[in-house]
């Protein structure tokens, strides 16, 4: 208070401005406080350099695991979609089952002439003799699970 | 020697694989006065600690953006300047007190254990803080740092004429508070 009178009646300036230089010497800061200001700003940017290349390693990551489920999932949709498969012929789904339907029977008649060709003639032959000659079926199936259980 | 530092960073800079260096060199250079520039705006240590570490992130992820157009710690005040009047931006909405906020900050410099100034030093300390925010920054800028008119308009973006005026005001306040107590 006397200090502030003094310099009043002075009226000099300066000598409040030498005050206030003082006053702001009468700030302090913790020891050493300027070398771990430095350290841990220096830090914060590491890791926010760190963060930020995570962010490009992540972002990549995410986008292998889209393209790759997209892929997925494209791949999956033509395997199991049977329309895709349908259309080289013009054919629906309900289309393809009638065609298997409508040819049933000419199928059969296939596969029946296959049997008929795969049949032993010369076996057949020997059957009818067989029979010819009076042999009876009975007499022919006890005969035929003889050899079979000789064999 | 600030001229020769000043020079070296700008030249560290305009290689992208020296920039890390460039920071190194610009944090152990202008940590300190950055720190006091702050530490007059908020006032307690705590405070200035924030602004000053999130001052210089702001400045190394800027870094790219630095034109060399202006001095390098010209556009280091400014960033310095803008976070510290940012923050108390924030400190004053969070204020519920109805009193002045140059008071607030007088009562968080009278609790500040890094302060031990006497009661004439608390008094001047008061009367800056009774300053409206604009005289404070340049009578800040200009009697402490030493600053010239032409840098500080750089930092502020106000033309040197308006400073002179402020920094003029401001000392009349000072004086006319001093003269009351």
């Amino acid at each position: 208070m006397n200090q502030s009178k003094a310099m009043n009646k002075k009226g000099n300036i300066n000598n409040w401005q030498e005050g206030l230089k003082k006053s702001t010497s009468s700030f302090h800061v913790p020891e050493s406080y300027f070398n771990d200001l430095e350290t841990q700003i220096l830090q914060k940017t590491s890791g926010a350099a760190k963060k930020s290349s995570g962010k490009i390693t992540s972002m990549n990551s995410w986008l292998a695991m889209s393209i790759s489920t997209a892929a997925a999932l494209i791949i999956g949709f033509i395997l199991l979609f049977p329309s895709n498969r349908m259309k080289d012929s013009d054919l629906t789904f309900f289309d393809d089952l009638d065609q298997y339907a409508g040819y049933s029977d000419m199928w059969i008649a296939e596969e029946v002439k296959q049997a008929e060709l795969d049949v032993d003639d010369t076996s057949l032959g020997e059957i009818d003799a067989l029979l010819a000659d009076g042999v009876t079926n009975e007499e022919i199936i006890n005969e035929y699970i003889g050899l079979n259980n000789e064999e | 020697m600030q001229q020769k530092t000043s020079i070296d960073i700008i030249s560290l800079l305009r290689d992208k694989n020296s920039q890390d260096r460039a920071f190194r060199l610009i944090l152990s250079t202008y940590k300190e006065r950055v720190y006091w520039v702050i530490r007059r705006i908020v006032i307690i240590h705590e405070d200035a600690d924030d602004v000053v570490q999130n001052t210089f992130i702001k400045v190394w992820e800027n870094l790219g953006k630095y034109r060399g157009d202006s001095n390098i710690y010209t556009w280091i005040y400014r960033i310095a300047i803008n976070e510290s009047l940012a923050f108390l931006k924030k400190k004053k909405r969070r204020s519920v007190s109805m009193t002045d906020f140059g008071d607030v900050l007088f009562n968080n410099l009278e609790s500040d254990v890094y302060f031990d100034g006497n009661d004439f030093q608390k008094k001047l300390q008061k009367a800056l803080l009774r300053l409206p925010e604009k005289q404070r920054l340049v009578f800040n800028l200009k009697y402490f740092e030493d600053m010239k008119y032409k840098d500080i308009a750089e930092v502020l973006g106000k033309s040197e004429g308006a400073l002179k005026a402020n920094y003029h005001h401001a000392v009349k306040k000072i004086e006319e508070f001093i003269r009351t107590i």
